[in-house]
């Protein structure tokens, strides 16, 4: 047999409950694959090798009995005060939402994925924790601000791991480690204990192999059955103008072909308002990231992240309220492109993921911050609340992955899914079954 | 500071300058949901 980890969510909840797979042989073969792979990813950062073992003795019946994941560093648990990717603790311990919900769903929390620092930012080489590194090259950024979340499914030291969403967090790294991650709804998830949870911009959203998988653990998240639906006929809204431009040439190529290979019928679109998307989601998350903002660990920040943040903090009134203008706007021209297609899609992210020494990257205007092009990407998704997955449909020259976004109207999750597990089918499954080469050759060396 | 300005500047001054002025904001914004039909969009 392969190793337990190397088997997908649903293969490792039917082997359990089936008792083809002992769930504490389950348990140790994780920590042991965590231990064997995650040295130069960082993305595991506290361990619970004691608390894992007693959720597990006390795991009622569910769906995701015996099955081990992992959370963001944002999640009160019973015996753990989240920190945001930051020195201190960003709320004291506690039961989370989530944490009840994976509880109730008999799985076992076996630790701590590494967040950017305060989640702000899209490349997780800035946290308290250090720096995480990415599956298909660890010298390269993993993303953020679940970096670690997406990091640990994509190495398949677990299989499926939460993460959330306030400006792209869950899709980007999810698109930079190759996985398959969706933010759902606003408030689809309930956000008590939630670090963020103050926040009308942020959501959680489950971070899996592939989009079957995800539709199991978001299902046990939500709290909803998703069920399954036809993913063959949709028409799929393309927004050219600014989604589709200045995007790296091979990833644009990627995505047109994983829409041709899913054989929608494609519907040419525009957004009014969509020029000021990117800024009015820079706005409106500084403006809600206010009250966690701890001065001593403002000092303590990168340089860049300080600069950033100070240089944020000297926004005017009139710009919030253009924020809030240019947010509606957008809500309003969203219902209206949804009565012309089921999803919109374009790439969930500009260019694969820069390295970590130098997190820049190079688009057809120049070379630049990863942030910026990343925002730009996934903001309108947390600015209206709609759903949004991203789905790997490639590999780039440089041997990192890319990816494809889909977006559907409120509460239409399984619609995603459905989009997802069908470009997937389209594409033989080719990039969601792919293991990063970095990861098994660790273990085989 | 002027890195900072020369990441996000541009866009920021752009949406300052922005006349929106005939679209309002929704004085029920709930993202959880598509917006309201009931309120006014901007002036009649």
């Amino acid at each position: 047999m392969s190793h337990p980890q190397d088997l997908s969510l649903r293969e490792q909840v039917a082997a359990v409950a089936s008792g083809a797979l002992d769930a504490d042989e389950l348990l140790q073969a994780t920590f042991e694959r965590i231990e064997e792979r995650d040295g130069p990813l960082n993305s595991v950062v506290v361990r619970f090798p004691d608390e894992a073992r007693a959720m597990l003795a006390d795991a009622p019946p569910g769906p995701l009995h015996g099955v081990p994941v992992l959370v963001k560093d944002m999640f009160q648990l019973p015996w753990y005060a989240p920190r945001d990717g930051a020195p201190g603790e960003a709320a004291p311990p506690g039961e989370s939402a989530v944490y009840r919900r994976l509880r109730d769903a008999g799985a076992v929390i076996v630790g701590i994925a590494q967040c950017h620092y305060w989640g702000a930012g899209s490349t997780g080489h800035v946290s308290a924790w250090g720096p995480c590194g990415n599956p298909w090259n660890p010298a390269h950024c993993a993303g953020g601000s679940s970096g670690g979340s997406a990091a640990a499914v994509g190495a398949r030291l677990v299989a499926a791991a939460v993460g959330t969403d306030g400006g792209g967090s869950v899709r980007l790294p999810s698109a930079y480690c190759g996985v398959t991650g969706m933010k759902v709804t606003f408030g689809g998830i309930e956000v008590d204990g939630y670090t963020h949870g103050y926040s009308d911009m942020g959501a959680i959203g489950p971070i899996c192999r592939d989009a079957a998988d995800a539709r199991v653990f978001g299902e046990v998240l939500t709290g909803r059955s998703l069920t399954r639906g036809d993913g063959r006929k949709l028409r799929v809204g393309v927004v050219r103008d600014p989604w589709w431009t200045n995007v790296d040439p091979e990833i644009e190529r990627a995505c047109d072909a994983a829409l041709d290979a899913a054989g929608w019928e494609r519907v040419e679109l525009s957004v009014k308002g969509a020029e000021h998307q990117q800024a009015a989601a820079l706005v409106c998350l500084t403006i809600q990231s206010l009250p966690m903002l701890r001065p001593a660990e403002l000092e303590q920040a990168e340089p860049v992240l300080r600069a950033l943040t100070k240089f944020e903090l000297l926004m005017t009134p009139v710009i919030v309220h253009q924020a809030a203008r240019v947010r509606s706007l957008l809500r309003r021209e969203l219902v209206a492109a949804f009565a012309e297609c089921d999803v919109l899609a374009w790439p969930t992210v500009p260019a694969p993921a820069p390295p970590i020494e130098n997190p820049t990257v190079e688009l057809p205007s120049g070379r630049a911050p990863a942030d910026p092009g990343n925002l730009r990407q996934t903001g309108l998704g947390n600015l209206t609340g709609v759903p949004g997955i991203s789905v790997p449909v490639g590999l780039h020259s440089s041997g990192l992955p890319m990816a494809l976004q889909l977006q559907a109207p409120w509460n239409e999750e399984a619609r995603l899914f459905d989009a997802a597990e069908h470009i997937e089918d389209a594409t033989g499954r080719e990039f969601v079954d792919a293991e990063p080469v970095t990861a098994s050759a660790r273990s085989s060396a | 500071m002027r890195v900072a300005d020369g990441v996000y500047g541009e866009q920021l001054r752009a949406l300052v300058a922005a006349d929106l002025t005939n679209l309002w904001p929704e004085p029920d914004l709930d993202p959880s949901r598509a917006p309201s039909a009931r309120f006014p969009t901007g002036p009649e």
